[in-house]
C-alpha cells in the first residue's frame, strides 16, 4: 500500500463521532432528494449510486425517528385515555408498547452512533479454529453457523467465500461475507477469540474441554474508501501452477491466493465459479484486509493517547460460552451475561453487540476527538 | 438409513480420496451441492439436514462415475466460466480457466459500447464467444465447430444466455467459406496437444474429453500452421486476433503470425504464470486497394 487512506468524500457528520444533528440532517435529506432527482447525475453511474445510497442511508435513519415520535405520541394518549378510564387492561398494554419504544429508540442510538467511515459497508468474517483439533474445528463450525443466523435473522445475506474443513468435523477456516445495511458496524464488535466449555461429543470418556476459535471482521471497500495497492507487491498464486495447465488438465478447482508482499497478509477465494469471478473476490478481500489492518493502526494510536488500556481489539478473548456444568455466555469485556446459551448459538447475539458497541464510543467519547 | 449433509459430504470426501482423486473436498461438496439442491453455506451452517433417499442414490450415482474419473463438470452438466455459467457435456471441451486470458485482453481491446464483429473458431460449447457477447452489447458474432454435437450445446448456451440473436453458429472446416477482410476480431482455442502426449495425460481428459479438441498432430502445432495465414486473411485489416497456446507454443506460434504477416504479435501468461494466449494484429496498411 503506497499511500494513506482517506474517503474521498466527508460531510460534517462522517466524522462527527456518532452526534446525529436533526436540523443538518433534515437539510442534507433535501439536498440529497433534489441532487437524486437531477437527471444529469445518472451521466455519471457511480456518483448516481454514491448519492443516492447516501440518500437512502440518511432517509431511513430520519424515517426511523420519526417513526418512533410517532409511536411515542399514540402510546402515550392511549396512556392517559387508559388512566382516566381506569382501565388496567389498557394500562398493561401501553406499559408494554412504551418499553417497546425505548428498546427501539436504543438502537436506533446505537445505530445512529455507527457513523464510522466503514460502519455500513458489507464485511467479511474470518474465522479460525484455535488448538485442539477437532474440537476445536467443531467449535468454529458453531461460530460461522452463529453469525450466519444472526445476519439472516437481520435482513443480511451471507455467502461463504473460502473454507478448510476439518478433517472429522466442523472448519479450520472459514470466511464469510455478510451484506446488509451496517454488517461492519454491527459484526466488528465480534472480532476476538471466543472460549467454548463443554463437555466434547468427540470425546469418548466425555470429559470437558475448552476450546477457542477466533473471529476477525474486516469491512468490504467501496468507492468512498480509497485504497491503492500496487499490482507489482501483489504476487497471485493458483493451484493449477505445477503442471502444464490448460488443455492439459481438466479440475475443478478455479482458486485464487494473491499475497501482499510488503505486508504478508494473503487472502484466498474459491467462492465462484470461474477463476476471473475468484481473482476479483480475492483482489476485494485483500483490500479490505488492507484497509482493516490501517483501521487498526489508528485505533492503537487513539488508544495509546487515551492511555487506557484497550481489551476492544482482536487477539484477545472477548467471550466465554460455557455449556457444561452450568450455562452461560458471559462478554469479558461488557460482562453482559445470559444462561440462554442456546439461543445465543442460534445467533441472538443483539445484547452482547449492543453493549460492545456503547462501550466503544463511550470511549471514543471520553477521549475526546474520534477518528 | 439417515443420512445429514455434513456425514454425507465426509463420506464424499473419503470416497473420492480412496479412488485418487485430487483436491476431493472440493469435488465432494459441488456434487453434494446439485444432489441435495443445497448451497455451500447451507452445507456448513445447517450440517445436520437429513437427505431424502433419493437425494442419497444421486450423490451414490455421482460419485460412482467421479471414482471412474469422470470430470465433474460433465457429472453436473455445468461449468463456470469467466462471468457465465456454461452447460457442458462429453462433446465439448470443458472451459479452462486459462481460456479467461482470451476474454480478459479482448474486453481491454474493444471498449464495452463498441460495435464489433467476432469470430470464434472451434467455438466448442460457446466459450469465449459468448463470454464476450455477454459483455459487449453491441458486438455480434460468429462461431464454427467441426462438431455438430458442439454445435448443439453452444446452441443451448446461446439460448441460455439470451445471446441467440447476436451470436451465429455455424458447422464448418474452419474458415472455408468466409470472405476476406470480415471480423474485427478473430479468436481460437484450437487443439493444441502433441498427439503422443495425450496418451499420458489424467484419465479425466484422456478417456472423457473429444479428441477433436486436443489433438495438435504430432507436434501440437497443425492447427496453427492452417489458422495463421487463414485467420490473416479473414480479419479486417487493424484486427486483433487472440489464439490459446500450450504451455511451451509461444516462439513457434508466434513465428507463424509472423510469417502470416501479422504485427505487434506478443504472448500472455496466465495466472500460473504459463505463456498461454498469443495475440496479435493485422497490418492496417495492408488494406486491399
Amino acid at each position: 500500500m503506497s499511500r494513506p487512506l482517506r474517503p474521498t468524500s466527508s460531510s460534517p457528520w462522517d466524522c462527527s463521532g456518532g452526534v446525529f444533528d436533526w436540523d443538518v440532517a433534515l437539510r442534507k435529506l433535501d439536498e440529497l432528494n433534489a441532487r437524486v432527482e437531477d437527471p444529469t447525475l445518472w451521466d455519471r453511474p457511480s456518483e448516481a449510486q454514491a448519492v443516492s445510497r447516501e440518500r437512502a442511508n440518511l432517509a431511513a435513519k430520519v424515517e426511523a425517528v420519526q417513526s418512533i415520535e410517532r409511536d411515542l405520541k399514540d402510546a402515550l394518549e392511549y396512556a392517559e385515555l387508559a388512566e382516566m378510564e381506569s382501565d388496567e387492561d389498557s394500562l398493561n398494554d401501553a406499559r408494554a408498547q412504551l418499553k417497546s419504544l425505548k428498546e427501539r429508540a436504543g438502537r436506533a442510538e446505537l445505530e445512529a452512533l455507527l457513523s464510522g467511515e466503514a460502519d455500513g459497508n458489507d464485511c467479511y468474517v474470518e474465522i479460525n479454529s484455535g488448538a485442539g483439533g477437532t474440537e476445536s474445528c467443531d467449535w468454529a463450525g458453531i461460530l460461522l453457523r452463529m453469525y450466519t443466523r444472526w445476519a439472516n435473522a437481520h435482513g443480511m445475506t451471507t455467502e461463504l467465500i473460502e473454507e478448510t474443513d476439518g478433517d472429522q468435523a466442523g472448519i479450520k477456516s472459514a470466511t464469510l461475507l455478510v451484506k446488509g445495511a451496517n454488517a461492519y458496524g454491527w459484526l466488528k464488535t465480534e472480532a476476538g477469540v471466543h472460549r467454548l466449555v463443554r463437555i466434547s461429543p468427540y470425546d469418548s470418556s466425555a470429559r470437558r474441554h475448552t476450546s477457542f476459535a477466533s473471529a476477525w471482521v474486516y469491512p468490504v471497500v467501496d468507492d468512498n474508501i480509497e485504497i491503492e495497492i500496487n499490482p507489482s507487491d501483489v504476487r497471485t498464486d493458483t493451484y493449477r501452477a505445477s503442471g502444464a495447465g490448460g488443455q492439459h488438465i481438466n479440475k475443478t478447482d478455479s482458486a485464487v491466493r494473491l499475497t501482499h508482499i510488503p505486508t504478508g497478509i494473503a487472502v484466498a477465494c474459491q467462492a465462484g465459479r470461474s477463476q476471473h469471478q475468484n481473482r476479483e473476490e480475492a483482489w476485494k478481500m485483500l483490500r479490505a484486509r488492507l484497509y482493516e489492518a490501517e483501521l487498526q493502526k489508528r485505533e492503537a494510536a487513539q488508544q495509546a493517547l487515551e492511555d487506557q488500556k484497550t481489551d476492544i481489539g482482536w487477539g484477545h478473548q472477548i467471550r466465554s460460552y460455557v455449556l457444561q456444568p452450568y450455562q452461560m455466555v458471559k462478554d469479558l469485556r461488557t460482562n453482559v451475561e445470559t444462561s440462554d446459551t442456546q439461543g445465543v448459538l442460534d445467533g441472538d447475539l443483539d445484547a452482547f453487540m449492543a453493549a460492545s458497541l456503547a462501550q466503544r464510543v463511550g470511549h471514543t467519547r471520553d477521549g475526546g476527538e474520534a477518528s | 438409513m439417515t443420512l445429514t449433509l455434513v456425514k454425507a459430504w465426509t463420506a464424499a470426501k473419503d470416497r473420492l480420496k480412496d479412488a485418487g482423486i485430487d483436491q476431493p473436498s472440493i469435488d465432494a461438496r459441488l456434487m453434494l451441492e446439485v444432489a441435495a439442491g443445497v448451497t455451500r453455506t447451507e452445507i456448513v451452517t445447517d450440517p445436520y439436514r437429513e437427505l431424502s433417499a433419493e437425494q442419497i442414490a444421486t450423490l451414490n450415482d455421482y460419485l460412482e462415475r467421479r471414482a471412474r474419473r469422470e470430470p465433474v463438470s460433465h457429472i453436473i452438466g455445468r461449468k463456470g466460466f469467466w462471468k457465465i455459467l456454461l452447460q457442458v457435456n462429453k462433446n465439448v471441451l470443458t472451459p479452462r480457466p486459462e481460456t479467461e486470458v482470451i476474454v480478459d485482453e479482448v474486453l481491454k481491446a474493444f471498449p464495452e459500447h463498441m460495435a464489433f464483429s467476432m469470430l470464434d473458431l472451434g467455438v466448442g460449447s460457446g466459450t469465449i464467444l459468448l463470454a464476450v457477447l455477454a459483455e459487449r452489447p453491441a458486438a455480434k458474432g460468429l462461431g464454427i465447430d467441426a462438431s455438430s454435437e458442439a454445435l448443439a450445446v453452444a446452441r443451448e448456451n446461446a439460448a441460455n444466455l439470451d445471446l441467440n440473436t447476436r451470436a451465429a453458429l455455424l458447422h464448418g472446416d474452419w474458415t472455408t467459406g468466409l470472405g476476406s477482410d470480415s471480423f474485427d476480431l478473430v479468436v481460437s482455442n484450437p487443439p493444441y496437444i502433441p498427439t503422443e502426449v495425450i496418451d499420458t495425460l489424467e484419465p479425466e481428459v484422456r478417456i472423457h474429453e473429444p479428441r477433436l479438441a486436443l489433438d495438435g498432430g504430432p507436434d501440437g502445432l497443425a492447427a496453427y500452421r492452417e489458422l495463421a495465414p487463414e485467420i490473416l486473411r479473414v480479419l479486417k485489416p487493424g484486427g486483433l486476433f487472440a489464439v490459446e497456446i500450450g504451455y511451451d507454443q509461444s516462439q513457434a506460434v508466434e513465428a507463424l503470425f509472423r510469417a502470416a504477416g501479422a504485427t505487434e504479435v506478443r504472448t500472455v501468461k496466465d495466472l500460473s504464470t504459463h505463456d498461454r494466449v498469443v495475440l496479435g494484429v493485422k497490418n492496417p496498411l495492408e488494406s486491399p486497394a
